[in-house]
C-alpha cells in the first residue's frame, strides 16, 4: 500500500474538531471510573510473529504446511536447520493455543498474555499498517501524529493521544523518560504547533512537585532558621518569581511552557505526594524493580513506568486522565533476534511481570479499573516472516495491533499467517502487506471511549484501507 | 607608506622563496595603486614559524604546486591596522591599515609566519594544520553591522560553543568587526582556538583527539591538574571515560568548544552510536575522532559522513560487520544499509519507495560485506575495522540509482557518499536537519527555503563554512527564531559558565554529566539510540527536567553556592587561620572572570546584569524590573521578601510593587548601589560575596529564560 492508497487525513479539521471539547486542562475530575487508554508504544519494529506462531506440532510432517514453511524459513533465528530441531524449538519455547479457531504458539513467558487470550480479553488485529514506509523514524512521525503526510523533520505537532485527550476536555499522563510526539496536544488553527497544557509527565511518580522550604513551619515554630539557608533564600525566591510572572509571558513565547510546567507541577505536586505517602506501592510491583527478587524485569525503565501507571491511578481524581503513555523500546531486531526481544516479551506479559502485576494490583484497588481500560500495544511497524542470515529480520510495514482488556471482544481480526507471503520468501527484501489502517484501529478504540471521538481526532477516514472480511467495530460489541 | 609597501614586498617573496626550501618563481607588478604579488613555489616545507613582512594595500597570490590542501591564517597582532581576506582562489587582500577585522583564510596554502613591524604595522600570521574554507554568505544574507553587537555573538556563541570561554573583551571585538570577519575567527576547527577559548594555566596536549586528551587527563603527567582521585574517570577504556572527557574538553581552556558542540551532534544526533547498545569506549572514541579530523582537515561533508559510516563503533552497532556474501550467498541484515542513507543524509526513498526499499537497500547491505570487526587482547571490539575482499560483494551495485563501484565496502561506502549528498532528498532534508538540531525549532518557509538553497549551492558542501553563513544571517539573528535548549546544551553551558579558571577544574565539582544523568540523558548514550539523543522539543516538552533543574537551583543550592573546599592537615582535620576562617584547598573567584572595571568595581546593580548576560546572552532583553529586583536582593544575601522585611518572608512582590511602591523601590535601589567585596583582602568578606553571585546564579539558571535562545 503507498501514500496514494489512503485518503489524506484531514489533521487541521481534526485538531478543529478536538478544540471544541475542551476542558481546562488539569482540573480537578470525578469520582467515577474514566475509560482510560494506556497506548504502549514498541519502539523499533516490533516482531509479534515471534510472539504468536503457526504451531509446529510433533504429528506435522507435511512440508507444504504454513506451519512448516513458516519455521523453515526461520530457521536460522533459533539457530537450527532440520524439522526435527525446529519442532523442538517450537516446543521448547511456545505453548499450544486456539485463537478464532486457528491452532497458534505463544512463547511460553508470555502467560498472562496466554490467559488473557485464553479470558477472551484480547482482540489480535494483523496486517494492521501505519506508514507509508519502512524508516523507523518516519514511520513513528506518522503513526503518533495520526498524519500520513507527517513531516520527516517538523516534531512540532500534535499526536492522536493528545487530540483525544483534549477532545474529551481530559488530561494525558506521560509515563515515559521523555513525553512522546503522540501525546502532544492541538493548537487551534495552528497545526505545525503542539500545545502541552493536558499533558501530567508522571514518570517520577514519588518525586513529583517542586521544592519549597517549609517557611511558614518555621515562622508556626517560631524559628528563624529560614533567614538562614541558601535553600530557603533561593526556594522562596524562585516561588515568588514565578508567581509573579505568571501571565506575563504570553502562550506564543518559547519561555511560556517553563511558566506552564512550574504552574502545574506546583498545583498538584503536593496534593499528589500527599495521597501516595499514605499509598505504598503494592509489593508485587515494587519487586518489579527490586534487586534480585525473582519478578524484577530486565527493564527497570519499564519497571518504573508501570509503578508510575498504578499511581496515577491512585491518584486519578487529581489527574483525570483519559490517556496514559508509555514504551518500550529496543524491538530493532536485525540480528539476535531472540536474545533481544524475549525479554522484552517477558517483561510485558510474564506471569507476575509488567501487566500482570499492575492488574492485579488495580484490581485490589479498584475492580472497575480494568474494566474500564484498554491497553493498546503497537509498533512502527513489523518484521519480516524470512530470516536474514543474522539472526534477525528486516522491516515489512504490516503488523500486529493488541489491544486487551475486559470490555474488549477478544480474537483475531485479519489473517494472521497470509498464504502470500509464503509465496514470496525469496523476493529480496519482501514488504509485508498491510491491509488495514492503525488508524481505523485507533479511531475503533476512541469510539469506545466516547462515541464519535475516533472522526474527531483522525477526520474522515472511511478511505483507508480494511481488511476484506474484517470488522473492527465488533472489538467492543 | 607606499616606499614601505614595496620594499617590503619583495622581502615577503624572498623571504617566502626561503621559507619553502627554494625553488619556485615569483611575479610582483603594481597596479592602479595596488601591489599584486603571485608566488608559486613547489611545496611549503619544514615551514613552522616565520617572520614576513607584508605591505597594505597589497593582493598576493599564493599558489603551492603539490596540489596539497594548506591553510593561511592572517591576523594582526597589534590593536586595529589590518584588514586581510583570501578569497577561494587564494587571493589575498589586504585592503585596509587602519583596522583589524580580518582573518584570511586559503585553501592552498600551509604556512606560519609573523609579520613584524611594516610601518609600525605589527602582523601575525600563523601557519596552522589545516586548510579552511572562505566565508560566503551562500543564499543568506548577513546580518548587518548595526544589528551584530555583543548580544549577537553572545547568541552565536551560546548557540555553538556552550557559550564559549572567550574573554569580555573579545566578544567585544568581535562585535566590533564586521560579522563575517568575526564568525570566522569564533568558529573553527582547530584543537585550539585561543580567541574561542584563551589559554589559562593548563599545558595541554595539542591535540583534537578525544582519545588523546583523556589518556592525559588519566595520566600522572605532571602538565595534568586533575586531582589524583578523579583521574580514574578518564582511562580511555574505562565506560566513563567518553563522556567525562568530552565533557571536560567542552569547558578546558584553551581547547576548542565548538568543535566538541560539533562532536555532539554528529556522534549523538547525526551518526549516534550508543554505549548502551554495546559501543565500547575505545571504538567510541575512533568513531569521535575520526569524524573531528575529518572535519578538520576541511573535507567535504560527504567524505565526512562516509568518514562515521566507516567507523568500527558503527559497524558494531549495527551488526554490519557480520554482513558476507560468499559462493554467491548475502548473508547479513539490512539495518545500517537503510540508516546510512536516512539518517546521515536525509534519504527516505520518497524518490521511489519500491526501488529504495527492493534494490537500493538490500543493495546497500551488500555493499557492506567484509568489514571486518577485530578484538583485543581482552575480547573487545578493536577501534577500526579492516575491509576485506574474500567476502565481499565486488561486483558493481546500483544504488540510489547510480552504478557504485568499489574494490570493498570502504570504497563502496565513499562512493556512495558522493551520491547520497546530491540525492534530491539530501538536499532538501540534510541542511534542514542541522539547523533545526543546532538553532532552530520555529523555521518558516523562508528560511527553510534559504536555509536549503544555501546548502545546494555550495558546489563542495562542507559544513564548517555552511554554518559561517548561517551563523551571521539575518535567519540566525530574527525575532522569529527560538531553539529550546536540550538538557546537554543547557547543562553544558551553565557549567561552561560557572568555572572562572582551570582552578575550578582540578576536580569534578562543574562536572556537567553527574546532573545530565539525573535529567535522564547521558552523552553517548543517546535514547533514541541511532536516532539521536534528546531533542530539544522533547525537553521543552518534559516537566521532569524542569523539575529536576528547579529543584537544583531550589534546593540543592550548593551546585552553584559552594564557595570553598577546607583545607585538612595530615591527619584529616580542617586547618583555621588565623583571621578564624578555614583555609581552603580551593575557593571559588568570580573576581576572575567579573571585571571590576565595567562593574563599578562589583556594584551589585552591575554584577547582577553581567551575569544575567553571561547566562542567559540575551543582552538583557528579558531581565525586567522583577529579574533585576530578585537578583539585587540576593546579591545582596537574601531573597527578595526577607530583603524587603525580614518578618514577612512569605510575601509575593508583583512589578507593580518593585516599580511603584516607593518602599520597595527604596530599599532595592539601595541593595543595587551597595558593592560586593569580591576582591576583599578580608577572605571571610570575598567568600560571602562568593556565596552571594552563586545565590543569584541558581536563580538566574531557573527561570525560563533558561530553557530557549531567542534569535533576537
Amino acid at each position: 500500500m503507498q501514500r496514494r492508497d489512503f485518503i489524506k487525513l484531514s489533521t487541521r479539521t481534526a485538531i478543529a474538531l478536538a478544540m471544541s471539547g475542551v476542558a481546562n486542562p488539569l482540573m480537578a475530575g470525578s469520582t467515577t471510573v474514566q475509560k482510560t487508554i494506556i497506548n504502549l508504544m514498541l519502539d523499533g519494529g516490533p516482531d509479534f510473529r515471534h510472539l504468536i506462531v503457526p504451531a509446529y506440532e510433533a504429528s506435522n510432517n507435511d512440508p507444504d504446511s504454513y506451519a512448516a514453511k513458516f519455521w523453515k524459513a526461520r530457521a536460522s533465528i533459533f539457530n537450527v536447520t532440520s524439522e526435527s530441531d525446529l519442532k523442538k524449538a517450537y516446543n521448547d519455547n511456545y505453548n499450544n493455543i486456539t485463537i478464532s479457531g486457528i491452532k497458534c504458539g505463544i512463547l511460553k513467558i508470555a502467560s498472562w498474555l496466554e490467559d488473557q487470550i485464553t479470558a477472551g480479553n484480547v482482540a489480535i488485529v494483523s496486517n494492521a499498517i501505519a506508514s507509508t514506509n519502512r524508516n523507523h523514524y518516519h514511520s513513528k512521525l506518522v503513526m503518533e501524529s495520526g498524519d500520513m503526510d507527517a513531516s520527516p523533520y517538523n516534531l512540532d505537532v500534535s499526536g492522536w493521544l493528545g487530540r483525544s485527550a483534549r477532545g474529551l476536555g481530559k488530561n494525558l499522563v506521560s509515563v515515559t523518560s521523555e513525553v512522546r510526539l503522540s501525546c502532544n496536544g492541538p493548537v487551534a488553527n495552528h497545526p505545525e504547533k503542539h500545545d502541552n497544557s493536558m499533558v501530567i509527565n508522571n514518570q517520577d511518580s514519588r518525586n513529583l512537585g517542586l521544592f519549597n522550604y517549609d517557611t511558614q513551619g518555621d515562622l508556626d515554630n517560631n524559628s528563624n532558621l529560614y533567614r538562614y539557608y541558601d535553600s530557603a533564600y533561593a526556594s522562596r525566591a524562585l516561588k515568588s518569581y514565578y508567581e509573579a510572572k505568571r501571565g506575563m509571558i504570553p502562550s506564543s513565547s518559547p519561555y511560556h511552557k517553563a511558566m506552564e510546567h512550574e504552574k502545574n507541577l506546583r498545583d498538584f505536586g503536593d496534593r499528589v505526594k500527599s495521597i501516595l505517602d499514605a499509598n505504598a506501592l503494592p509489593e508485587k510491583i515494587a519487586n518489579l524493580n527490586t534487586k534480585n527478587h525473582q519478578n524484577k524485569l530486565n527493564s527497570s525503565y519499564f519497571a518504573k513506568q508501570i509503578a508510575s501507571v498504578y499511581d496515577s491511578f491512585v491518584t486519578k481524581d487529581i489527574f483525570d486522565m483519559s490517556v496514559i503513555s508509555m514504551d518500550y523500546n529496543g524491538w530493532d531486531s536485525h540480528k539476535r533476534l531472540r536474545t533481544q526481544i524475549e525479554p522484552r516479551y517477558e517483561d510485558m506479559f510474564g506471569t507476575d511481570k509488567g501487566f500482570d502485576a499492575l492488574i492485579s494490583s488495580l484490581d485490589d484497588l479498584d475492580t472497575d479499573i480494568y474494566k474500564n481500560m484498554t491497553i493498546v500495544i503497537s509498533g512502527e511497524f513489523g518484521r519480516q516472516l524470512k530470516s536474514n542470515g543474522d539472526n534477525g529480520n528486516d522491516h515489512g510495514r504490516g503488523n500486529t495491533v493488541l489491544v486487551i482488556g475486559e470490555a474488549v471482544k477478544g480474537k483475531l481480526y485479519g489473517d494472521i499467517f497470509p498464504d502470500s507471503e509464503l509465496s514470496e520468501l525469496n523476493v529480496k527484501n519482501k514488504d509485508i502487506e498491510g491491509k488495514t489502517s492503525i488508524f481505523r484501529i485507533y479511531s475503533e478504540i476512541l469510539d469506545w471511549q466516547q462515541s464519535g471521538l475516533g472522526a474527531t481526532v483522525f477526520g474522515d477516514i472511511s478511505g483507508h484501507p480494511l481488511e476484506s472480511g474484517v470488522d473492527l467495530s465488533k472489538i467492543y460489541t | 607608506m607606499k616606499s614601505v609597501v614595496k620594499s617590503c614586498l619583495y622581502l615577503i617573496v624572498a623571504i617566502f622563496l626561503w621559507g619553502c626550501g627554494g625553488g619556485g618563481s615569483s611575479k610582483v607588478s603594481d597596479k592602479n595603486n595596488t601591489t599584486i604579488a603571485n608566488i608559486e613555489i613547489d611545496k611549503i616545507a619544514n615551514l613552522s614559524l616565520k617572520e614576513f613582512f607584508v605591505p597594505t594595500q597589497v593582493q598576493s597570490k599564493i599558489t603551492v604546486k603539490d596540489n596539497k590542501p594548506y591553510h593561511l591564517y592572517v591576523e594582526s597582532s597589534d590593536d586595529g591596522f589590518i584588514r586581510a581576506s583570501v578569497d577561494d582562489k587564494g587571493l589575498i587582500t589586504i585592503s585596509s591599515a587602519n583596522k583589524s577585522d580580518g582573518v584570511g583564510t586559503v585553501d592552498i596554502t600551509l604556512i606560519a609566519f609573523t609579520l613584524l613591524d611594516v610601518a609600525s604595522v605589527k602582523f601575525t600570521v600563523d601557519v596552522t594544520s589545516a586548510n579552511l574554507p572562505t566565508f560566503s554568505a551562500l543564499n543568506f544574507t548577513v546580518v548587518s553591522d548595526d544589528e551584530w553587537d555583543t548580544a549577537a555573538v553572545s547568541r552565536v556563541l551560546d548557540t555553538f560553543a556552550f557559550g564559549g570561554q572567550a574573554t569580555d573583551a573579545q566578544i567585544k571585538t568581535w562585535a566590533d568587526m564586521p560579522p563575517k570577519s568575526a564568525i570566522v575567527q569564533m568558529l573553527t576547527f582547530d584543537a585550539n582556538n585561543p580567541l574561542l577559548s584563551p589559554v589559562s594555566t593548563q599545558k595541554l596536549p595539542s591535540t583534537l583527539s578525544l582519545e588523546k586528551l583523556s589518556a592525559f587527563w588519566a595520566s600522572n603527567s605532571a602538565d595534568n591538574i586533575v586531582d589524583n582521585d578523579y583521574r580514574k574517570y578518564y582511562k580511555p577504556d574505562s565506560w566513563s571515560s567518553n563522556k567525562m572527557s568530552w565533557a571536560r574538553a567542552s569547558m578546558t581552556r584553551g581547547l576548542n568548544p565548538f568543535l566538541n558542540r560539533v562532536g555532539l551532534w554528529e556522534t549523538n544526533y547525526h551518526m549516534s552510536a550508543n554505549r548502551d547498545s554495546g559501543v565500547y569506549p575505545l571504538p567510541m572514541f575512533h568513531h569521535y575522532d575520526n569524524i573531528m579530523e575529518a572535519l578538520a582537515s576541511n573535507a567535504t561533508y560527504d567524505s565526512v559522513l562516509a568518514t562515521g559510516a566507516k567507523n568500527a563503533a558503527i559497524a558494531w552497532q549495527y551488526g554490519h560487520y557480520r554482513n558476507v556474501y560468499d559462493n554467491g550467498i548475502f548473508r547479513g541484515n539490512e539495518d545500517f544499509a537503510r540508516e546510512y542513507h536516512q539518517l546521515f543524509f536525509g534519504v527516505l526513498g520518497e524518490y521511489d519507495h519500491d526501488y529504495h526499499e527492493t534494490i537500493a537497500i538490500p543493495n546497500t547491505a551488500r555493499a557492506l560485506t567484509d568489514m571486518e570487526l577485530h578484538y583485543t587482547a581482552k575480547g573487545r571490539p578493536d577501534t577500526e575495522i579492516t575491509f576485506g575482499t574474500d567476502h565481499h560483494y565486488v561486483a558493481d551495485l546500483d544504488i540510489l540509482k547510480h552504478t557504485i563501484s568499489g574494490a570493498n565496502a570502504k570504497e563502496k561506502i565513499e562512493a556512495i557518499a558522493k551520491v547520497d549528498i546530491e540525492a534530491l532528498e539530501s538536499l532538501k532534508n540534510l541542511p534542514i536537519m542541522i539547523i533545526s538540531h543546532f538553532a532552530d525549532d520555529n523555521m518558516n518557509d523562508a528560511t527553510l527555503k534559504r536555509v536549503r538553497d544555501s546548502w545546494k549551492s555550495m558546489s563542495q558542501k562542507r559544513l564548517l563554512p555552511f554554518l559561517w553563513a548561517y551563523a551571521v544571517s539575518t535567519d540566525f539573528h530574527s525575532s522569529t527564531r527560538y531553539k529550546f535548549e536540550t538538557s546537554i546544551d543547557r547543562i553544558t553551558k551553565v557549567f561552561n559558565k560557572m568555572i572562572t579558571d582551570d582552578s575550578d577544574m582540578i576536580t569534578n565539582r562543574y562536572d556537567p554529566t553527574s546532573l545530565m544523568y539525573r535529567e535522564g540523558v547521558t552523552v553517548f548514550a543517546p535514547i533514541h539510540d541511532v536516532f539521536g539523543h534528546q531533542t530539544s522539543i522533547e525537553a521543552s516538552d518534559n516537566a521532569n527536567i524542569f523539575k529536576v533543574n528547579y529543584n537544583r537551583s531550589a534546593r540543592f543550592t550548593s551546585t552553584y553556592t559552594s564557595y570553598y573546599k577546607r583545607k585538612k592537615d595530615s591527619s584529616g582535620n580542617p586547618i583555621k587561620g588565623s583571621d578564624g576562617e578555614y583555609d581552603a584547598s580551593w575557593e571559588k573567584d568570580w573576581a576572575k572572570a567579573i571585571p571590576s572595571s565595567s562593574t563599578d568595581n562589583y556594584k551589585v546593580d552591575e554584577v547582577a546584569k553581567w551575569l544575567w548576560k553571561r547566562f542567559i546572552g540575551d543582552g538583557l532583553k528579558n531581565y525586567g524590573s522583577l529579574e533585576r529586583a530578585h537578583i539585587v536582593a540576593l546579591l545582596n544575601g537574601k531573597d527578595l521578601s526577607l530583603f524587603i522585611d525580614q518578618d514577612k518572608p512569605l510575601t509575593v512582590y508583583s512589578v507593580d510593587d518593585i516599580e511603584n511602591d516607593a518602599t520597595v523601590k527604596m530599599l532595592i535601589h539601595d541593595g543595587s548601589v551597595a558593592k560586593m567585596k569580591l576582591d576583599s583582602s578580608d577572605r571571610r568578606e570575598r567568600r560571602y560575596a562568593n556565596r552571594r553571585v552563586g545565590l543569584a546564579i541558581a536563580f538566574i539558571v531557573a527561570t525560563p529564560y533558561i530553557y530557549a535562545q531567542e534569535g533576537k
